[in-house]
């Protein structure tokens, strides 16, 4: 398991968040345990919590991936992430559901954290390197 | 309004002209859903990107250099290696495009070529593939690019008179282009992870955690 350190409740947002066994394996690996990674990777999320919705080029996503939302945590790698608010809204049941898409009511604070999709091309820079 | 963002960034460009590819290949397949050998597949490209070129379009950024059997582009081997490794197309005796490649290539045909600002480059792509969908044989194609002047303006030797490894103008860029393929971010996002061999294997991991109660709340 992650170091519990790393995730204050919330940072301070009013998002209820929730993180995937997947998400915390993937902060314990040499990946992001390196250098500033993992620091890198709180900072950012902290950014995203602020506004899931726009910050980050955040995105909902298309076509077999509808449902889910993308975020870039730097240039190559993004969080992939599912809001119950927007799962209700969109009607978002049905595309990767997680547990709570098939109760009567959603908590409309949730935030679920999925996973970072690493990117296989390792032709760019592997640092987080980027403000936008 | 033009969402060219995606220019300034080579993997996004990359994911992009694969996105463009797969639709091109699709669209100019065989009712029994074959795309054709890599020489037919590759001057398919050619083929393409040269009509963009020739009415200002930026829409589908590859170099081509003269080979031994035409113009050849080393991303479109990139391209095809990434669209198989993802099972979008698939490679047995000639290439064709799977059902979920179909999927994903007529909703970005639909979503995004089917935007009206895009309508020039839509009416390029149904031009090569009616021009082009009956020829099954690479050879046709092949004849037809070789008798081509190297240069899109009609300067320069014919294709097939190049020498081996002379390279092709490179495709219009903006401010050069007068017509810009426009991509919202939604889509470049959902190509470039679509395109990632490991986005389904850790999505799916990821969801089943969530539906097994393995997730911690903060």
């Amino acid at each position: 398991m992650a170091d519990d350190s790393l995730w204050p409740d919330g940072f301070g947002t009013a998002w209820t968040i929730r993180y995937s066994v997947q998400f915390h394996y993937q902060m314990e690996s040499r990946y992001f345990r390196l250098g500033q990674g993992r620091a890198e990777v709180q900072q950012r999320l902290k950014s995203l919590l602020a506004d899931p919705q726009t910050a980050l080029r955040a995105e909902r996503l298309r076509e077999q991936l509808s449902g889910l939302r993308s975020a870039r945590l730097n240039r190559k790698d993004r969080f992939i992430y599912k809001l119950c608010v927007e799962c209700r809204q969109f009607g978002d049941q049905n595309r990767w559901p997680i547990e709570c898409c098939f109760g009567q009511t959603a908590d409309p604070s949730v935030f679920n954290m999925l996973f970072v999709s690493l990117s296989h091309y390792s032709d760019l820079p592997n640092s987080f390197d980027i403000e936008s | 309004m033009t969402r060219s963002e995606y220019l300034e960034d080579q993997h996004d460009r990359t994911s992009v002209n694969a996105a463009m590819l797969l639709v091109i290949w699709l669209r100019a397949s065989t009712e029994e859903g074959s795309a054709g050998g890599r020489l037919r597949l590759m001057k398919l490209a050619f083929l393409t990107a040269r009509r963009m070129a020739e009415r200002s379009i930026c829409a589908l950024n590859l170099d081509f250099y003269r080979w031994k059997f035409g113009p050849m582009s080393n991303e479109v081997c990139d391209i095809w290696e990434q669209l198989r490794t993802v099972g979008l197309m698939e490679e047995e005796e000639v290439w064709s495009v799977t059902p979920a490649g179909i999927d994903f290539a007529e909703a970005f045909y639909q979503d995004v070529l089917g935007a009206e600002e895009n309508a020039a480059v839509k009416e390029v792509i149904d031009e090569i593939s009616i021009q082009w969908r009956t020829a099954w044989s690479a050879q046709p194609l092949m004849t037809h690019a070789y008798e081509l002047s190297a240069n899109v303006n009609g300067s320069g030797p014919l294709v097939r008179d190049m020498a081996l490894g002379a390279e092709f103008e490179a495709s219009p860029l903006p401010p050069h282009a007068d017509i810009v393929l426009s991509v919202g971010n939604d889509w470049v996002e959902t190509i470039s992870l679509t395109l990632n061999p490991s986005t389904m294997p850790m999505l799916q991991a990821a969801v089943e955690d969530f539906r097994g109660g393995r997730f911690l709340v903060a």
